[in-house]
């Protein structure tokens, strides 16, 4: 009996920890993101896109880094509506930060993206057009 | 027993007492001709969204909402501004209206606000986005803000406050909330149904 309770202890901190596992990456989201996409990642109206289920995002998968250091300032569309507002870049946002920040993003809300690296941030960041 | 009952008959009328009380109208009393006047908004002319000239005369009559923001603010507009969309949605079909200052009328002319307010899907003359002169913004904002205890150490001053303003018919501001905080925004939207319901008396 008692083991068991402490089996159940121990899954329930397992599973409480994996969904802290990019804790990091979500306070980055909370100080630099949520304003304009919103907690619940959905954005505003027109004005700002959703970063959830974003058909944008997964397109572009390999321009995020870019989009988050360098900003954005083309007509886009997300989810079938038309996005034209620049972005500003968040230039003061380190490799490890974007890398954290993308994982955050990728299983944040409704998102099941899989998981990005280091490394392939980087060469994400040395092919951005500037 | 009775007296338990009495209590709680008594505690019930205290709390509808306070509910029935009227908002406070605030700010300043001020002395004009000799006569004490509470504070109210002074008279202003700005071009909205749609390049029409609105004034104070715009809203007389009607209870409204007040915020200042501008277009590319990369703070805590967005967070407002979205706050000021439920309210807008709330009482959509309701003698409220919005009014949203830019503090940065060199780049938010109105074309510029025209095109925010569509992409909010919202229009004129149920919520007014205004620009003009950037001293006269500033001087309705000083009115405005006049009720609240400004932080010197916020970087802009009142620029970035993010606050509403509850503002009556007769120009009195009559409640106010932090537009970033969900929470005081609720209350606030009672304060407006409350605004609401005295003027239907
Ligand atoms: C000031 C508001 C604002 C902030 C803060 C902001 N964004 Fe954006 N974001 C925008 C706007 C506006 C666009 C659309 C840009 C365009 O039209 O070119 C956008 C577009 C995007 C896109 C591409 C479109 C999509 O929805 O998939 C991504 C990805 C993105 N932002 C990520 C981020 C991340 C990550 C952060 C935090 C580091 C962030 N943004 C912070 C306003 C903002």
């Amino acid at each position: 009996m008692k083991s068991k309770i402490v089996l159940i202890f121990i899954a329930f901190i397992f599973i409480y920890c994996q969904g802290n596992i990019y804790a990091q990456g979500e306070r980055i989201y909370t100080t630099y993101c949520l304003n304009c996409h919103g907690k619940d990642g959905n954005g505003l109206k027109n004005l700002y896109p959703p970063l959830n289920k974003s058909d944008f995002y997964a397109a572009n998968y390999e321009k995020v880094p870019c989009i988050i250091l360098h900003g954005l300032e083309d007509e886009i569309q997300v989810n079938g509506k038309n996005f034209m507002m620049p972005m500003a870049g968040f230039s003061n946002l380190t490799d490890v930060d974007i890398t954290n920040l993308i994982n955050y993003i990728n299983t944040a809300w409704e998102n099941k993206l899989p998981e990005t690296t280091i490394v392939k941030v980087k060469e994400s960041l040395e092919k951005c057009p500037e | 027993m009775n007296r338990y009952i009495l209590f709680l008959f008594i505690l019930i009328l205290l709390s509808s007492c306070e509910d029935n009380a009227p908002l406070p109208i605030l700010g300043e009393t001020e002395v004009v001709n000799g006569l004490e006047v509470p504070h109210a908004i002074r008279d202003f002319s700005f071009f909205n969204q749609d390049s029409v000239i609105i004034t104070n005369e715009n809203f007389a009559g009607n209870i409204y909402v007040a915020d200042f923001f501008f277009t590319s603010c990369p703070s805590i507009c967005p967070v407002v501004t979205k706050q000021m969309l439920r309210i807008y949605e709330t009482f959509q079909n309701q003698n409220v209206n919005l009014v949203s200052y830019t503090m940065d009328p060199k780049r938010d002319i109105p074309a510029k606000l025209k095109s925010y307010a569509e992409k909010l899907e919202v229009s004129a003359p149920k919520w007014q986005f205004l620009t003009g002169e950037k001293d006269k913004l500033h001087e309705i904002a000083a009115d405005y803000f006049s009720i609240v205890i400004e932080d010197d150490e916020a970087p802009g001053g009142f620029n970035h406050s993010g606050y509403l303003l509850l503002v009556d018919k007769n120009r009195h501001i009559r409640s106010f909330c932090i537009g970033t905080d969900e929470d005081e925004v609720t209350e606030f939207i009672k304060d407006i149904k409350k605004l609401l319901a005295e003027d239907e008396k």
